[in-house]
């Protein structure tokens, strides 16, 4: 079998040919050094991807599962081998951006899968090491790779340390200090919220509280005064609030690690939207008992990682959309490959849309006296630039790569249509699997409990601010006294 | 305590220097998560001192699960797999599991508390086998330690695996008890022993067990009976005689 | 209907053998909660009629320590399949220590004063009349969540016609103390709305001028709820004038000032709202 060079994508989207340098590293006593060694280089945040084959490994789409595998997926998410298989491996591959990409007990494997490696560390310009145990000679796959156009150099074993250094071993992050536990914050609205700080607080503990209402007091200002274009000012001097939605939920409110920082940036905030106007109102009485516990962000970077072990690329970047806008995917439909930003991670709006209208899509813009209508809460995400998380980068490269192999182009869906089934449905599905996979029960996947909680036409019924409830009033003028 | 061969009681163990140095290799295994050999002709000891300090380590150390497979017959990877499987978690693998997904399986049972994995007759073991063992003992997640133990021919097969023979970090042949060690060890096996004369327990030795302990356990069972149902204590040619007889003659 | 589709997805053996009875008697305890049936349906994600029959198996953990919380309910007569987990040993806790006993102290100050006031605290309220940081206040309300069986600090009395009733002890709260837990008002559960704040901004602006008649004849509700509130404070001789509370210039200015003289942040805060 034979595969032609394979070339590596550049930023313009043009196919670069590429050959890879492959080393075939010999190890005639078949020792457990090489293997002792491996297990030093480290992994795919050294750029380091090192696939261990599972005996008597012989089609591409099992050696996909091992490549899967290496790339730290789930084995227990890789139930079966696809057709498909080895194109995920191959785009989470190329999202790993490795620069070596080791195979071990090379010896073992037919060459069909040695070229099948070849291929893919060419796609990825990255050196292709096959380590070679034992008494087979290995030369005929040297000439079958040769064959196929690939030229190998030679190594033995013992030059592996020096050619594949080891990495120093990560330490651990140093386990916090034991704090005392944070305290209690008042709960009273934001008129009142830094003076009972001030009161009812430890000087200690006030002191740290007002460090952080300080910074995001001055986060808030330096938004609000930043260039119109960002702030979203629209003639008139009206704030758009789907910017205002979009920086609360991507950078200043979403990203917070704890309720504790989430409620005293949100009553930072607050005071100083009040100031321009604005009344970001907090409805915290559905909430349960620690209401501030549910205003960061649900797509935190463990949950991030754990997307991260999912095998198909659309089932990872779907939840994590959903996740971050919490909501089904309904919009997702709109987007094509050319409205991805990889660079700053963020989806711009497409210019035709396919989703289904829902019956309500006005948005106000503020300050009005017209109360904000109630679905003018609900994003709309396919409408206005949506940035993901910086650590979701890889999931969304690998997907982007997914595409791209499957002969999409930039006016292609980001999430096509899978066999009969509609690209709605399709993401649909990928967002339920996703979910499961990560433990996630979000009421508004389910469709007996959206039909309890809203009944009614189904329109989008969540947002990021409603699921935190949330909300956008402007903030009366009072009338001049005459 | 293993029990002896057909349940033979009032013997006792025979502390051999291949006996005490199988604890020995065992405790080293352990400690070092490393791959050990005990191999030699039947009947010279190996399962029951493996078995004796396997328990050892139970008792000892309640940490250290340690584990035995063996297979009647020539297995394939798939079987040994699942043979693993059974004996890490009490029951069989579903059948519809691929090959993969049984030795991730197993990856992940064998990443968790230090294990101690015994794999007996273990030359019956092709090379596929020996690979996918050394597959799971060198995988970054898993840590065990492992023990091969065979008969005859054992350490001939396993050593022709260059993967094996260049891991292994321990190795104790067993053989045979030299004859001029037997009349002192055996007097400690069974009182019957324990005032007979050198000379008669040479003879069954040349005669009948060769050294071999297992074979000892056969005669010593036989001749124990006879001597019980004789009255008496201590064994004597006549109930040696009566013994060949029982056993197939003798020599 | 077969069992499972009755039950919902999701629901074990145990709960389906639940009687009606059992049911019956969980989802009375569940309605007769301070929480109302809206809330309830909210927490539980269902319709107000499927209450009776919600599929607690599938709440999220934090939900269903909230519900046996307001409800008082064993976990295990909500979710069945909890019974044998709930037997189940602790493991020995490293860090465990008896409570300070100024704690234990400042439980039974609580639980008086509780005995006290009209009608439920928020704990800002109880830390704001008790004078205590919401550390102390909080440490103490855990210790009572902790031991519900804490004897209550209460005194038997007579009445003069032989009846019986109880108090609590006069030792644990002094005379401040049950003036405050009485007239403070409770702001932690208080939203305000757009108009409050309106009204609070031309107070702080105009509050002490001819002007602020006006914005008060126009937001006459509001004001009479804000100085209900104590956050609009009225001037002695000056019917129509008003000061605003510090606490709230404070909060929405970061400034502190006792003083009510036009400061550069007031005035700063009109130019905010545009006036």
């Amino acid at each position: 079998m034979s595969l032609p060079i394979p070339g590596v994508w550049d930023p313009d989207g043009y196919l670069l040919p590429r050959r890879p340098r492959i080393i075939v590293v010999l190890d005639e006593h078949d020792g457990p050094h090489a293997a002792a060694h491996l297990r030093r280089i480290g992994g795919i945040d050294a750029g380091r991807v090192v696939v261990r084959p599972t005996p008597a490994v012989a089609s591409l789409p099992a050696f996909a599962l091992d490549v899967l595998a290496a790339l730290e997926k789930n084995p227990v998410a890789l139930q079966r081998k696809t057709r498909t298989g080895w194109r995920h491996a191959r785009a989470w591959l190329a999202a790993a951006r490795p620069t070596d990409l080791v195979i071990d007990r090379a010896h073992l494997l037919p060459y069909a899968l040695l070229l099948a490696a070849a291929h893919a560390a060419a796609e990825n310009d990255a050196t292709l090491w096959l380590i070679w145990a034992g008494a087979t000679d290995p030369h005929p796959a040297i000439a079958a790779l040769k064959a196929a156009g690939h030229e190998t150099d030679t190594r033995h074993i013992s030059e592996l340390p020096h050619d594949l250094p080891a990495v120093p071993r990560h330490q651990p992050r140093a386990a916090p200090k034991p704090t005392a536990a944070r305290p209690m914050l008042p709960a009273a609205d934001f008129p009142l919220f830094l003076a009972h700080a001030r009161r009812r607080l430890t000087d200690d503990a006030f002191k740290r509280l007002a460090t952080r209402y300080g910074t995001a007091t001055f986060h808030t200002q330096q938004w609000l005064t930043s260039t119109p274009a960002q702030a979203g000012l629209v003639p008139g001097g009206a704030l758009d609030p789907v910017a205002l939605i979009r920086w609360l939920r991507e950078q200043q409110i979403g990203p917070q690690r704890s309720g504790y920082e989430a409620l005293i940036t949100l009553r930072a905030t607050q005071a100083v939207l009040a100031r321009v106007g604005i009344l970001l109102a907090w409805d915290r009485s559905g909430l349960g008992p620690l209401p501030e516990n549910r205003l960061p962000s649900i797509l935190t970077s463990p949950l991030v990682r754990a997307l991260g072990t999912l095998p198909r690329t659309e089932d990872a970047l779907a939840t994590a959309l959903a996740l971050h806008l919490e909501q089904d995917g309904g919009c997702f439909v709109c987007w094509n490959l050319a409205d991805v930003e990889t660079s700053t991670l963020t989806l711009h709006p497409p210019a035709e849309h396919r989703h289904v209208q829902p019956k309500t899509e006005r948005i106000a813009t503020l300050p009005s006296q017209e109360r904000t209508d109630a679905a003018a809460r609900l994003e709309i995400p396919c409408r206005h630039p949506v940035t993901l998380p910086t650590d979701t980068d890889r999931i969304l490269r690998a997907h982007l790569a997914r595409r791209r192999m499957d002969g999409a182009g930039p006016g292609d869906p980001l999430f096509p249509a899978l066999g009969r089934l509609s690209p709605a449905t399709t993401v649909a599905q990928a967002i339920r699997r996703g979910t499961r996979h990560v433990g996630c029960d979000p009421w508004w996947l389910d469709r007996e409990r959206v039909r309890a909680r809203r009944p009614g036409p189904r329109l989008i019924t969540s947002s990021w601010m409603t699921e935190r409830a949330l909300s956008l009033e402007p903030i009366p003028h009072p009338k001049q006294a005459r | 305590m293993p029990a002896h061969f057909l349940g033979l009681t009032g013997a006792a163990t025979l502390g051999t220097r291949h006996f005490h140095l199988t604890g020995r290799i065992i405790d080293d295994l352990v400690a070092h998560k490393a791959v050990g050999v005990v191999h030699g002709p039947a009947g010279t000891g190996k399962t029951f001192a493996v078995d004796f300090h396997l328990e050892r380590l139970r008792e000892r150390d309640a940490k250290i699960a340690a584990c035995s497979l063996a297979f009647p017959s020539e297995p394939t990877m798939l079987r040994v797999a699942a043979e693993l499987v059974r004996a890490l978690t009490g029951s069989a693998p579903p059948n519809s599991r691929s090959r993969f997904q049984l030795i991730n399986t197993l990856i992940g049972l064998l990443a968790g508390p230090r294990r101690l994995v015994v794999v007996d007759e273990a030359q019956r073991l092709n090379g596929a086998c020996i690979e996918m063992i050394r597959h799971l003992h060198d995988h970054p997640q898993t840590s065990f330690a492992l023990l091969y133990v065979g008969g005859d021919g054992c350490w001939e097969v396993l050593s022709r695996e260059p993967m094996l023979k260049s891991r292994v970090f321990r190795r104790l042949p067993f053989q045979p008890v030299p004859s001029e060690q037997i009349p002192q060890l055996i007097r400690g096996y069974h009182p019957i022993y324990a005032e007979a004369h050198d000379a008669l327990l040479l003879d069954v030795d040349d005669s009948y067990a060769h050294g071999t302990l297992r074979d000892w356990a056969v005669f010593t069972h036989t001749a124990a009976d006879l001597c019980r149902e004789a009255g008496r204590t201590t064994l004597d040619k006549e109930a040696v005689s009566n013994a060949y007889m029982l056993l197939g003659g003798g020599a | 209907m077969s069992p499972a589709r009755k039950h919902g997805r999701g629901e074990s053996e145990r709960s389906a053998r639940r009687s009606p009875a059992d049911r019956g008697m969980v989802a009375e305890r569940m309605f007769a909660s301070p929480i109302s049936r809206f809330q309830l349906a909210g927490l539980l994600g269902v319709h107000i009629d499927d209450l009776a029959d919600a599929n607690l198996a599938r709440l999220p953990v934090h939900v269903l320590i909230d519900l046996a919380g307001q409800t008082d309910l064993h976990p295990a007569d909500l979710v069945p399949d909890l019974e044998p987990l709930l037997a189940l040993r602790r493991l020995p806790r490293a860090d465990a220590e008896q409570p300070d006993p100024n704690t234990r102290h400042d439980a039974h100050v609580i639980l008086a004063a509780l005995t006290v006031t009209r009608g439920p605290l928020s704990p800002g309220a109880l830390a704001e009349a008790l004078d205590w940081t919401l550390e102390r206040l909080h440490a103490a309300l855990d210790l009572i969540a902790a031991e519900p069986d804490l004897p209550a600090p209460l005194t038997l009395h007579r009445t003069p016609r032989g009846g019986y009733f109880l108090a609590a002890r006069a030792d644990l709260i002094n005379q401040e103390q049950r003036e405050r837990l009485n007239t403070t008002a409770d702001l932690d559960a208080f939203d305000f709305p757009p108009r409050f704040i309106t009204l609070l901004a031309a107070a702080i602006a105009h509050g002490r001028t001819e002007r602020y008649a006006a914005f008060k004849t126009e937001h006459l509700l509001a004001h009479n709820e804000l100085t209900g509130l104590h956050l609009l404070l009225p001037v002695p001789g000056e019917p129509d004038q008003v000061d605003v509370h510090p606490d709230v210039i404070y909060s929405l200015t970061g400034y502190q000032t006792e003083d009510r003289i036009a400061q550069p942040p007031h005035l700063a805060l009109a130019e905010h709202l545009r006036y």
